[in-house]
């Protein structure tokens, strides 16, 4: 059965376990066309499993994951490299290739995907610095000297070089000082106009759900226990929401 | 009290018996599963697109670094050999028979295993620090959520580098090891150099040097396949980067070991039969 409704990216019910904890437990969302939804959490509440379950890095032990109109838990890992273009994934940690340089880390998966010319490879490479805010003199640094925050966004233009039409952000933000974190934040929405992306947006920061999220999920022991448009979220008075926002 | 013994013996032997089998299992568990990781590269092997600029710093980094390593080594062991047998036949009068000797020798065994253990040292280990590093700081996580299948982007052009270049340094490091025989025997022991050059050619068969081949094309995907599995199944951050680095030196070796010595004892069997058919048949 194809999800109901207009829900690009769909779970229901969806539980998964590791060993005998279960981490996500009879879940179901929909995440619309172009919105940028914010998933929020305490640490072990399955925020980073539900996004990897849906770029197919982990199955679910029950439910569906739908993208589009395809069911991504029942795909082989070949079928699963087409998921992994529309769906592009920004690890918690920048996992920049540390043997190649920034240039040859952003052209990684320019030159297996497209018949670009090394010309064309180097334009677009140029382009991707510019539209994640760093100067394209970095290209021939290796990632380990560059600070943290530029290590992330040139992940992110790795990421985008594909041209995905999905964006999971896995803890943006950790790690970052507040000045960075804003320019993440920012980043996060420009893209999202710029290239018409839907995000999820996986955090524990609410600094950053205020700046970039159209709706938010509270993800609770594996399940959403509130799910609303930002503005009502931080008004709701579900006792679990404000336990939530209070602690944090 | 002595029947009390007797249990807790009768329990031991029942105890020993069922770790050796537990083990036993583990040991064919890890056999098929590096058999069926290798098989995963070779049906990678021909997958479009190539990793040719991947293929090329491979072989670079596994050949060009590791000659001088390998024409050091191999020198002095061909020098080792020659002193070793020189004293040997030297007991039974027969130090004429110095060049072919110790040539077969290192044809057949020395060469490939020494060539096969350095590069097990050498770059086995690295592969597996390289894969294990990307493996457990989620790089490898990374090139699959690019779209990409790590094992024909990552894995098989470091397996064809290392399965080739021990096969190209073993013929590079025999080459050395003659010449370092050869230099000893003349320099050193005061051998005629013609008359070793004449035995050694006299004595040398081609079989004995394709064995040498052949068995360093196998020990070669032995080198590669365990140097890319240990690396790229690491788990259990920087520890178990640490234990994929030391299993692939383990391992290799190991392997390296057993495989020559089925060889060998393969073909010393098949030999004595050959003869002992002849021998009725005449």
């Amino acid at each position: 059965m194809e999800p109901d409704g207009a829900g690009m990216i769909e779970f229901k019910r969806v539980w998964k376990k590791f060993g005998s904890q279960v981490v996500v437990r009879d879940l179901s969302l929909k995440v619309e066309d172009g919105e940028i939804f914010f998933i929020l959490g305490k640490t072990g509440a399955g925020k980073t499993v539900l996004i990897r379950m849906l770029a197919g890095l982990l199955k679910p032990e029950q439910g569906e994951i739908w993208l589009e109109d395809k069911r991504v838990d029942l795909m082989t890992e070949d079928a699963l490299k087409d998921v992994r273009r529309k769906c592009g994934l920004i690890f918690q940690s920048p996992t920049l290739f540390d043997s190649l340089r920034v240039f040859e880390n952003i052209a990684f998966g320019l030159r297996r995907h497209f018949d670009f010319s090394e010309a064309e490879i180097e334009a677009r490479v140029r382009n991707l610095l510019e539209l994640v805010h760093l100067d394209p003199q970095i290209a021939d640094q290796y990632p380990e000297f560059l600070s943290f925050g530029m290590q992330k966004r040139v992940s992110l233009a790795r990421t985008i070089a594909l041209e995905p039409k999905y964006l999971l952000y896995d803890e943006p933000t950790t790690g970052l000082d507040p000045f960075t974190a804003r320019q993440i934040n920012q980043l996060i929405k420009e893209l999202r106009d710029k290239l018409q992306v839907t995000s999820i947006v996986v955090s524990h920061d609410l600094e950053s759900m205020r700046e970039v999220s159209d709706r938010v999920g509270l993800l609770e022991d594996g399940r959403f226990v509130e799910i609303a448009p930002t503005g009502e979220f931080e008004k709701s008075s579900n006792p679990l929401v404000r336990r939530f926002l209070e602690a944090v | 009290m002595e029947e009390r013994a007797i249990n807790l013996w009768s329990l031991g032997i029942f105890h020993l018996l069922g770790r050796i089998f537990i083990n036993l299992g583990l040991l064919i568990e890890g056999i098929g599963a590096r058999a069926i990781f290798l098989w995963q590269v070779v049906l990678k092997l021909a997958k479009r697109p190539f990793e040719v600029r991947e293929l090329m710093l491979q072989l670079y980094l596994v050949g060009v670094r590791s000659l001088g390593i390998v024409a050091v080594s191999g020198f002095f062991v061909g020098g080792i050999i020659v002193i070793q047998f020189n004293y040997a036949l030297g007991l039974f009068g027969a130090r004429v028979y110095l060049g072919g000797v110790t040539t077969s020798g290192l044809l057949r065994e020395v060469g490939p295993v020494l060539v096969a253990i350095m590069i097990a040292g050498r770059i086995g280990a690295f592969i597996a620090a390289e894969m294990g590093t990307m493996k457990v700081t989620e790089q490898i996580d990374a090139v699959r959520c690019l779209g990409l299948d790590p094992i024909p982007v990552l894995l098989v052009p470091r397996f064809l580098a290392v399965v080739t270049m021990v096969f190209l340094l073993t013929i590079f490091g025999l080459i050395i090891g003659l010449v370092g025989g050869a230099g000893t025997a003349w320099l050193l022991l005061g051998v005629n150099l013609s008359y070793y050059l004449t035995n050694l050619l006299k004595l040398t068969t081609v079989s004995a040097l394709l064995l040498g081949m052949v068995k360093s094309f196998i020990f070669g995907i032995l080198v590669a396949t365990i140097s890319c599995y240990e690396g790229y199944c690491a788990s259990a951050g920087a520890e178990g980067v640490g234990r994929a680095v030391n299993r692939t030196l383990v391992y290799s070796s190991i392997s390296i070991f057993l495989v020559d010595y089925i060889i060998a004892a393969i073909i010393s069997i098949t030999f004595t039969l050959a003869k002992s058919i002849i021998f009725t048949i005449g």
